[in-house]
């Protein structure tokens, strides 16, 4: 081929420099530009990677509320109620809120209340970026909207203090107790004790692999059918009891701090001004009603700063 | 110390000969050539001082040759000596190798070896019991050994170890749990398989490894799916009217199809689920599965109609807990599990439940040969089978015509 120029070698070239480096850079350029694409593409890709799953969106909220209605059994008016309550307790503190129906969930013969056991899980397939999962019985007010679940109950220094150690598991002498040396970054699962024995009327849960497994052993259809007296809640003293990998995530907290009773004179966890929750634990007895009970409390109740 | 040196200094002459008599074409020798062309005069190898050595001291390979030439035989005698050493030290780092962590891997897998089931309280063994524990505790052996995997020999003796008769039986659970403990310096992000073998297994390819096998290509040769092979009819995926409240990943038939995900490896026989030979990882997940495994409840309610006790229970939580099935493979049962004609009697043609001689299957596990069928003879049948299709070619060549 004739070029008008001769190109340039680096015997004709008058620069040092040329002798070397631009022959290498001439040939290598194709070579140089694929491994710098490679090279950007492959940290690009690392970063998706890694975000990928363990980023989560802004907007998704640090805890969901969830309560599980039973539209059978109580009046429009009175479940209206409870919705407003959750509702407003929810965005004062931009917490996502997970209500639904029990008759949602197949629990078969079962009782109503293995409904929240579902729904809980529900709530975390939906929810789920969300960390830490409040399920709250429908018979209940929250009373002190100011509280703020992240700070005051779930952050580990808060839960280190609140954490009951050694205290057995069904009072007042059951054999096995909650562990005394569990750290409380390493629990999952927080819930209060009356009187008789563990309450699932409220009960945070953290999300994750341990949550599931937990759910799931909890609402085994052969537990369901076992005919516990109490249904649900002694599926739950019962597999606490018997498997140490679900007593090492459990924390059992005062019950006055989510799970207050309404006042039953000389009782622990009857409840005072300021306490964050009132549940009707065990307003279904044929002697007392639920509707009663919540309108005493109801006006009293705090409220939420708007945001 | 002295031999580093040494070997330093020859390089050096090998390397600064080049420089300086441009003779070599290789790349160092060119770059060092166009280095020496720019910079004053300067090369790392040559020191400072000039010991004046350079190019003046024969080569390595030449002070070789020569002592071959003048000492023919004292240097056939080092060849002999080296040649010893390297076949006697081999085995020893084959070995090494193969169980090491960066290398081979084997220390990764613990083989479980439940012998003497059901003796000590209740009967005497006769000879044939010993002798085909004997062959089968050998055969794991050999196993592990060649590839450095780690083996557990547990006792299943029937004792009154527990403080109530409900949990006989049950023990494959409690010794999976108790191996793991075993073997605590294992990280729980590293895959430690445990192997759990029923006594009357036998292992007829031992010139496969488990990770050539099975572990180096995992989803491709298991199934997340069920509904490939389901003697048992079970429900997959679930569905979303039945369970509104999982996940897509965990309404999927392949859970989230990542073989990371694998926690516990069964195969299938004609009947459902096959514990005589399955894997487990040692994980949290499993910490879970081993714990829940046995529940007083689910026990009261079925043990009258779980008449296979663990596996009828594991068939059991597969169904109900969804949380099981995301982390649950399956595996063709002649990968690990192949039976012999007599087992599986309902289904005598299915091609995938057999053993294949052709095929060569990894393992024969004699099923229910305590019931009715002659384990010793079955155990010997296959020991010589395999013995026959692994001799090697100086065997297959002069060994004994039958």
């Amino acid at each position: 081929m004739q070029f008008a120029v001769p190109t340039r070698n680096h015997r004709s070239s008058p620069f040092m420099f040329s002798s070397v480096s631009r022959q290498l850079s001439r040939r290598r350029r194709p070579l140089y530009l694929v491994l710098g694409l490679l090279a950007i593409l492959f940290v690009a890709l690392k970063l998706w990677g890694s975000g990928h799953g363990l980023m989560r969106p802004g907007d998704a909220p640090e805890v969901v509320l969830v309560t599980v209605l039973d539209r059978k059994k109580y009046s429009e008016e009175y479940l209206a109620k409870v919705i407003e309550n959750r509702k407003e307790y929810a965005t004062a503190h931009g917490y996502g809120l997970f209500i639904r129906d029990s008759t949602e969930y197949d629990i078969n013969d079962a009782p109503d209340g293995w409904a929240r056991v579902p729904a809980t899980r529900h709530a975390m397939s939906v929810y789920s970026y969300s960390e830490w999962f409040w399920f709250l019985d429908q018979n209940s007010i929250i009373m002190n909207p100011s509280t703020k679940i992240e700070t005051t109950i779930t952050a580990p220094k808060a839960l280190g203090l609140w954490m009951r150690r050694d205290v057995p598991i069904v009072p007042p002498d059951s054999v096995i107790k909650t562990y005394r040396h569990t750290p409380p970054e390493r629990i999952n699962f927080i819930l209060t004790q009356d009187h008789d024995g563990l309450n699932p009327g409220s009960f945070l849960i953290r999300q994750g692999p341990w949550a599931k497994f937990f759910l799931d052993v909890w609402m085994d259809p052969m537990l369901k059918t076992y005919g516990f007296q109490k249904a649900e809640q002694m599926a739950l003293e019962h597999i606490v009891q018997w498997h140490p990998t679900i007593l090492v995530k459990l924390a059992l907290i005062p019950q006055k701090t989510i799970n207050s009773y309404p006042t039953l004179p000389g009782q622990e966890g009857s409840y005072t001004e300021g306490d964050f929750v009132v549940h009707f634990q065990g307003c279904e007895a044929p002697e007392r009603s639920c509707e009663k009970e919540f309108e005493r409390f109801w006006e009293s109740r705090g409220r939420a700063l708007k945001r | 110390m002295n031999g580093g040196s040494e070997k330093r200094s020859s390089w050096s002459a090998k390397a600064s000969s080049a420089v300086n008599g441009y003779s070599s074409k290789r790349f160092w020798g060119k770059h060092l050539r166009k280095l020496s062309t720019q910079l004053p005069s300067y090369s790392p190898w040559t020191s400072a001082s000039g010991s004046g050595s350079t190019g003046q001291r024969p080569s390595l390979l030449h002070t070789t040759r020569m002592f071959i030439l003048r000492r023919p035989k004292a240097s056939t005698f080092l060849l002999l000596l080296g040649i010893l050493l390297v076949t006697l030290v081999s085995p020893f780092l084959r070995h090494g190798f193969r169980s090491s962590r960066h290398l081979g891997g084997g220390h990764k897998f613990v083989l479980i070896l439940a012998a003497n089931k059901g003796g000590g309280v209740m009967e005497w063994k006769n000879g044939n019991q010993w002798a085909s524990e004997r062959e089968s505790i050998a055969n794991k052996k050999h196993y592990a050994n060649k590839w450095g995997y780690h083996l557990e020999i547990k006792d299943m003796s029937t004792k009154k170890r527990y403080a109530h008769e409900w949990r006989e039986s049950w023990e494959k659970v409690d010794i999976i749990k108790q191996t793991m403990r075993q073997y605590p310096k294992a990280e729980w992000q590293v895959s430690n398989w445990f192997w759990w073998l029923d006594l009357h297994t036998y292992i007829m390819e031992p010139s496969i490894s488990l990770q050539s096998h099975i572990f180096n290509h995992l989803p491709k040769v298991t199934y997340r799916d069920i509904n490939i092979y389901n003697p048992l009819n079970i429900t997959h995926p679930l569905s979303k009217e039945t369970h509104p409240y999982l996940t897509d990943t965990e309404r999927s038939a392949v859970g989230d199809g990542s073989p990371e995900s694998i926690n516990l490896i069964v195969p299938q026989d004609c009947g459902g689920f096959n514990l005589g030979s399955f894997f487990i990882r040692r994980s949290e997940w499993s910490e879970r599965l081993l714990d829940i495994w046995w529940d007083p409840v689910g026990y009261e309610q079925k043990h009258m109609d779980w008449e296979h006790k663990e596996q009828d229970a594991l068939e059991y939580l597969y169904t109900s807990q969804p949380w099981i099935r995301t982390s649950t493979a399956f595996i063709p049962q002649r990968m690990i599990n192949s039976f012999p004609p007599g087992a599986c009697a309902e289904t005598p043609n299915d091609p995938r439940i057999f053993y294949n001689e052709k095929e060569r299957d990894f393992l024969v596990n004699m099923a229910g040969c305590e019931w009715g069928r002659d384990c010793w003879a079955e155990m010997s049948t296959y020991k010589r089978l395999s013995k026959k299709l692994n001799r090697t070619l100086w065997e297959r060549w002069f060994g004994k015509k039958k």
